[in-house]
C-alpha cells in the first residue's frame, strides 16, 4: 500500500515537473483591445498598447501603438500572427506603394525548434522605371526556459529583410530581433536600440 | 478472489470525438480511442482505461496527442449513471517536424447510458475530460461510444 501511495505521489510530481499544458493551452500573443505593456531598459521606456480594431485589405486587425509608432497585427485563420506591411517609394514628392499586405510575424503555437518564414515581393512603375520591393521575415523558436515570474518563456529569434531596388540604388534594411514570450502575457523581454528591454508592468 | 475478479470482468473498446472546452484555443478537435477492463459485477463498476486522443490544430501542421491510463468508476445498475475518471497522460505537441513531450494528470466527469444485451453492453456517454500539469489546465468535451463484453 505504501508503495502504491509513493508511486502515485511520484507520478503527481512528474506531471507537475514539465509544464506542457501551460505551453499547450497558453496564449503567447494575446491581442485584445486595451491590453498594454510597459518595458524598461537603461533609462528608456517603451509603452505598447492594443488600441482599436480596424479593417485593412478586408482583414480585421488590431492597431498596436508602440511609443507612437503604429503597427497592425491580425490573427490568421490558423491562429498565427500576421503583421500589416506597407512599403512606399517616394519620387518627386509623391508616394508610390510598392508592397502592401500581411506577412507572417509569429507562427503559433510555439514549439521548440520550429522555423517559419514569409515574404512579400512586388514592383511598381514610377516615371518609366521599375521599382522593386521585397519584405522577408524568418524566425526560429529557439526553446523555452522556466521563469519564476512568468512560467515557461519561449525565446524566438527573428530576422526581417526589407529591400527596395531602383535602377540607381538598392536600399536595404535588416532587423534582428530576439524576443521572449510568456503564456497569457505575451512579449516579456526583447532586444532594442537601448539594449534589452524587460517587462515592467502590463494590464488591460 | 482472483477467480471472482476474472469471471466478473468485462473487456471493452471505445471510440469518440472531442472538442476543446477550456484552454487549447489552438485545437480544432480530435478523435479518441480506448480499451478498458472493468469489473461490473457489483453496484459500482470500476476499471482501468488505456486511451489515446489525437487532436488536430487550427494550424494544419499542429497536433496534440494524449495517451493515458486512467481509473474509472460508475454505477453499473442505473440506466443513466455519472462517471468519474482519473489518471495520468503522456502528451505530445507537434508542429511540422518538431515536438515537445510531457506528462499530465487527467480527470474526467460525465454520464453514460447503460444498454445491456446479455453479455454485451453498449455505452454511449458525454464527458468533460480535463488535463493539468498543476500550473495550467485545459479540457475537452467528449462524446464516446463504448462496447463491453462480459467475459
Amino acid at each position: 500500500m505504501k508503495f502504491k501511495i509513493l508511486l502515485f505521489l511520484l507520478l503527481l510530481i512528474f506531471c507537475g515537473n514539465n509544464h506542457i499544458i501551460e505551453r499547450g493551452a497558453g496564449n503567447y500573443f494575446p491581442l485584445r483591445e486595451n491590453l498594454w505593456w510597459q518595458y524598461v531598459s537603461d533609462g528608456d521606456t517603451i509603452f505598447v498598447e492594443v488600441e482599436t480594431r480596424d479593417t485593412i485589405l478586408e482583414q480585421e486587425c488590431y492597431l498596436v501603438d508602440r511609443n507612437g509608432e503604429v503597427n497592425y497585427y491580425t490573427k490568421t485563420d490558423n491562429g498565427s500572427i500576421a503583421q500589416y506591411v506597407k512599403q512606399v517609394y517616394n519620387f518627386g514628392g509623391d508616394d508610390y506603394t510598392i508592397i502592401e499586405g500581411y506577412v507572417l510575424r509569429l507562427e503559433l503555437p510555439l514549439i521548440t525548434g520550429n522555423t517559419f518564414q514569409d515574404s512579400l515581393l512586388d514592383s511598381v512603375q514610377v516615371a518609366d522605371q521599375w521599382i522593386w520591393g521585397s519584405y522577408k521575415i524568418q524566425g526560429k523558436v529557439c526553446g523555452y526556459q522556466g521563469d519564476s515570474l512568468y512560467g515557461d518563456v519561449y525565446k524566438v529569434e527573428t530576422q526581417i529583410f526589407a529591400v527596395i531596388i531602383t535602377p540607381d540604388t538598392i536600399i536595404s534594411d535588416t532587423t534582428d530581433l530576439i524576443e521572449y514570450y510568456a503564456a497569457d502575457i505575451g512579449l516579456v523581454r526583447f532586444n532594442g536600440v537601448a539594449g534589452e528591454y524587460q517587462l515592467a508592468e502590463y494590464g488591460e | 478472489m482472483i477467480l471472482f475478479i476474472l469471471i466478473s470482468i468485462s473487456l471493452g473498446i471505445e471510440g469518440g470525438y472531442s472538442l476543446p472546452a477550456s484552454g487549447f484555443r489552438n485545437i480544432d478537435g480530435g478523435v479518441s480511442w480506448a480499451v478498458n477492463l472493468k469489473n461490473v459485477d457489483g453496484i459500482i463498476a470500476y476499471g482501468i482505461n488505456l486511451n489515446t486522443v489525437f487532436n488536430t490544430g487550427k494550424n494544419p501542421g499542429y497536433t496534440l496527442n494524449k495517451t493515458g491510463l486512467k481509473f474509472l468508476l460508475y454505477h453499473s445498475r442505473w440506466r443513466i449513471s455519472p462517471v468519474l475518471e482519473s489518471g495520468f497522460s503522456y502528451i505530445k505537441r507537434s508542429l511540422h517536424n518538431h515536438k515537445e513531450v510531457g506528462y499530465g494528470f487527467q480527470y474526467g466527469i460525465g454520464f453514460l447510458i447503460n444498454f445491456n444485451f446479455e453479455s454485451i453492453r453498449i455505452i454511449p456517454g458525454f464527458y468533460y475530460e480535463g488535463v493539468t500539469d498543476f500550473k495550467a489546465q485545459g479540457g475537452f468535451i467528449q462524446f464516446r461510444l463504448g462496447i463491453d463484453y462480459e467475459i
